[in-house]
């Protein structure tokens, strides 16, 4: 009798919250230069405006890396990205576009930092939503918090659950 | 001097644009490679592609292949622009025929810093 396992390479997920820290303190500084605070472990979304999430394609452990905001909140880093002022016209089109793209930013510098767990993996399209993933039977997520000027975000890492 | 920003998200097309134009290029936009090779086939070569990797329908890889196997544009500078930041994944782009290679999120003289080593802006 032939059996088949898949394959499946765990990783902590305590690894890729702080992965996923230092990613976005980097694209804050970096790209948004909008002055930062990390805040720690929060509980997964239940309401907001707008989620961005960035599959990770890794083949033994796919999981979505996601920025979830109000609307205020996703202007506001919208804006600190394509460096427009307050006064500045920016459509809700191009602002989710940008925070699509802000995600996408966290979630590269993410999977790079953890390359050495995951290997070679590539990224998904950016998926932005109004709405957010929600933990379920088959979902679990990581959440921690974050102050990028005036925005408040939840930064999300939403994996299969483990099996048992 | 002809730049083309290739990328999926239009947020990155106004930030590279505008840095472009600032820096004196007449730039034109392309939303994923097989956008840009139409455009290259309209308008013939630009002297500088930004290019994204992850896109829909082309990817960056495929779009520097494709511009690589294409003598018709040999002159045109090539430069990844993307988020894939693993060793790998540059000398991939490299051996593709890519120029040079920038990770997001890159700053303003980081941007200049690369432009001048391919010889297109003065340091």
């Amino acid at each position: 009798m032939t059996s088949h396992v898949a394959l499946r390479v765990e990783t902590d997920p305590a690894a890729w919250v702080t992965a996923a820290r230092k990613s976005l303190e980097a694209v804050a500084t970096t790209a948004l230069q909008l002055p930062t605070i990390l805040l720690g472990a929060v509980p997964a979304p239940t309401a907001a405006a707008i989620g961005a999430y960035i599959p990770v394609m890794s083949p033994g452990e796919p999981l979505q890396i996601g920025i979830v905001a109000d609307e205020a909140s996703c202007r506001h880093i919208a804006r600190a990205l394509l460096q427009m002022s307050p006064e500045d016209e920016l459509s809700p089109g191009d602002a989710a576009d940008a925070f699509g793209e802000i995600a996408n930013m966290v979630a590269g510098l993410t999977k790079a930092a953890m390359s050495a767990w995951i290997g070679l993996v590539g990224l998904g399209l950016p998926m932005v939503i109004h709405g957010w993933i929600a933990p379920s039977e088959s979902i679990e997520l990581d959440c921690f918090g974050a102050e990028l000027g005036t925005a408040t975000l939840t930064i999300v890492i939403a994996r299969s659950r483990r099996r048992r | 001097m002809r730049a083309l920003v290739i990328d999926d998200s239009k947020a990155m097309r106004m930030i590279l644009g505008r840095f472009l134009k600032a820096a004196g290029f007449e730039v034109s936009e392309a939303c994923h490679g097989r956008d840009a090779l139409d455009q290259l086939g309209r308008h013939g070569p630009v002297d500088l592609a930004l290019v994204d990797w992850n896109m829909p329908e082309m990817n960056g890889l495929e779009f520097v292949q494709a511009v690589r196997a294409d003598g018709a544009y040999g002159a045109m500078k090539l430069m990844m622009v993307t988020t894939e930041a693993e060793l790998a994944r540059v000398q991939a782009a490299i051996d593709a025929g890519a120029d040079e290679y920038m990770m997001k999120p890159f700053t303003n003289d980081a941007l200049v810093d690369k432009l001048s080593m391919l010889g297109l802006v003065a340091a």
